[in-house]
């Protein structure tokens, strides 16, 4: 029996957009049975750029033969927002989570997720904040985390994703969200030096068990394929 | 055209019979709950669709909503209008916010609905399952 506020933190490590979105998909549909309690997952994914349902092909900006040279993937999603690009160094968080059983309208979440990056970003010393114009985590007017959400059934998927350490050259293939790429830093541009991935990926999940309270427990990708009866995910080298 | 009676799902989507088929929208709780609509990815002419199961989305501040089908039927129109002016379901849903006209499968299943008064004692209530 799932109950109110319990939920599962699942680092996935590394691995592939489509076999985390088939995942993804699944929780989705658990969830609204109340299979699965709210759960985070937590990945790297290799260089892909995702299409969201408004997303208009003129924001890649690079031919499918560069792209196809580059071993860069395109795939259209269910998700709100335009064009984004996911790849090694970015931290992607993708809560399921059953809004009305928190009691959260669409835009609480929304803020909530940018809050728990916010968040992130001041314990490494990088003052961020919302942009009036556009969703998403800033610093002055340059973009730190993408965000793009999809709701099935009072359900949540996709998420935000972080710019740690990628490699910023990927994200001239596209406008993202109908931004200039040069509109995108990372934190670390910010920092000067990329922080460990480990130290962000901690402080991504303390800040989102404060944020969504709850009885939050770390699950491995193993159990969760025991617990869901799917096939184990792949680890991946990107 | 005459209209018949409005009934609501426990997932906002109402349904509002015309002579011929009926018209489905979002209801006025979730345009106010979802804020300003900028795009809506409608169904095709034609399409099947089953009760429950995803027919249209609509996409709010970065959130893209699947909306479920209040009932089963076949798509015989869509309000192109959502196209340029996706807000006319946040200025009238119920009337120049429809999203299709559907030419319902089972009657019977409009029965399964809420009445417009029961479904606003529903979301004042707070509950929804």
């Amino acid at each position: 029996m799932i109950t109110k506020g319990d939920g599962w933190i699942v680092n996935l490590g590394e691995a592939r957009y489509l076999q985390v979105l088939d995942l993804q998909r699944n929780l989705v549909d658990l969830r609204q049975k109340d299979s699965v309690p709210d759960t985070l997952l937590l990945v790297e994914h290799e260089p892909v750029i995702t299409l969201g349902r408004r997303a208009s092909k003129a924001n890649i900006l690079s031919t499918s033969a560069v792209l196809a040279s580059e071993g860069i993937q395109v795939h259209p999603v269910e998700r709100g927002g335009d064009v984004t690009y996911h790849g090694p160094g970015q931290l992607v968080a993708y809560p399921i989570v059953h809004l009305t059983q928190r009691a959260l309208s669409l835009r609480r979440f929304v803020d909530l997720l940018e809050d728990t990056i916010t968040q992130v970003l001041a314990a490494f010393g990088i003052q961020a904040g919302r942009n009036p114009q556009h969703r998403g985590v800033w610093v002055s007017h340059r973009k730190v985390a993408a965000l793009g959400v999809a709701i099935r059934r009072w359900v949540s998927f996709h998420g935000i994703a972080l710019n740690v350490s990628p490699n910023m050259d990927h994200f001239c293939h596209i406008n993202p969200c109908e931004l200039r790429s040069e509109q995108v830093t990372s934190m670390a541009e910010l920092l000067g030096k990329a922080p460990s991935m480990e130290e962000v990926v901690q402080n991504v999940v303390d800040r989102f068990v404060e944020l969504f309270p709850g009885k939050w427990r770390e699950v491995s990708p193993a159990k969760l394929s025991g617990k869901i009866k799917a096939e184990p995910m792949q680890n991946v080298a990107l | 055209m005459a209209k018949g009676a409005l009934k609501i799902s426990q997932d906002h989507v109402y349904v509002q019979t015309l002579d011929e088929g009926a018209q489905v929208g979002i209801s006025d709780f979730a345009a106010e709950a979802l804020g300003t609509i900028i795009y809506v990815e409608l169904p095709e002419v034609g399409d099947e669709v089953r009760k429950n199961e995803p027919f249209a989305a609509v996409e709010s501040g970065k959130a893209s909503v699947e909306l479920p089908a209040p009932i089963s039927g076949t798509v015989l129109k869509v309000n192109e209008e959502l196209e340029d002016a996706p807000d006319l379901i946040n200025q009238d849903t119920y009337s120049k916010g429809w999203i299709a006209v559907l030419a319902i499968t089972d009657g019977a299943e409009l029965e399964e609905l809420m009445s417009k008064p029961d479904y606003d004692l529903f979301v004042a209530s707070g509950e929804e399952e």
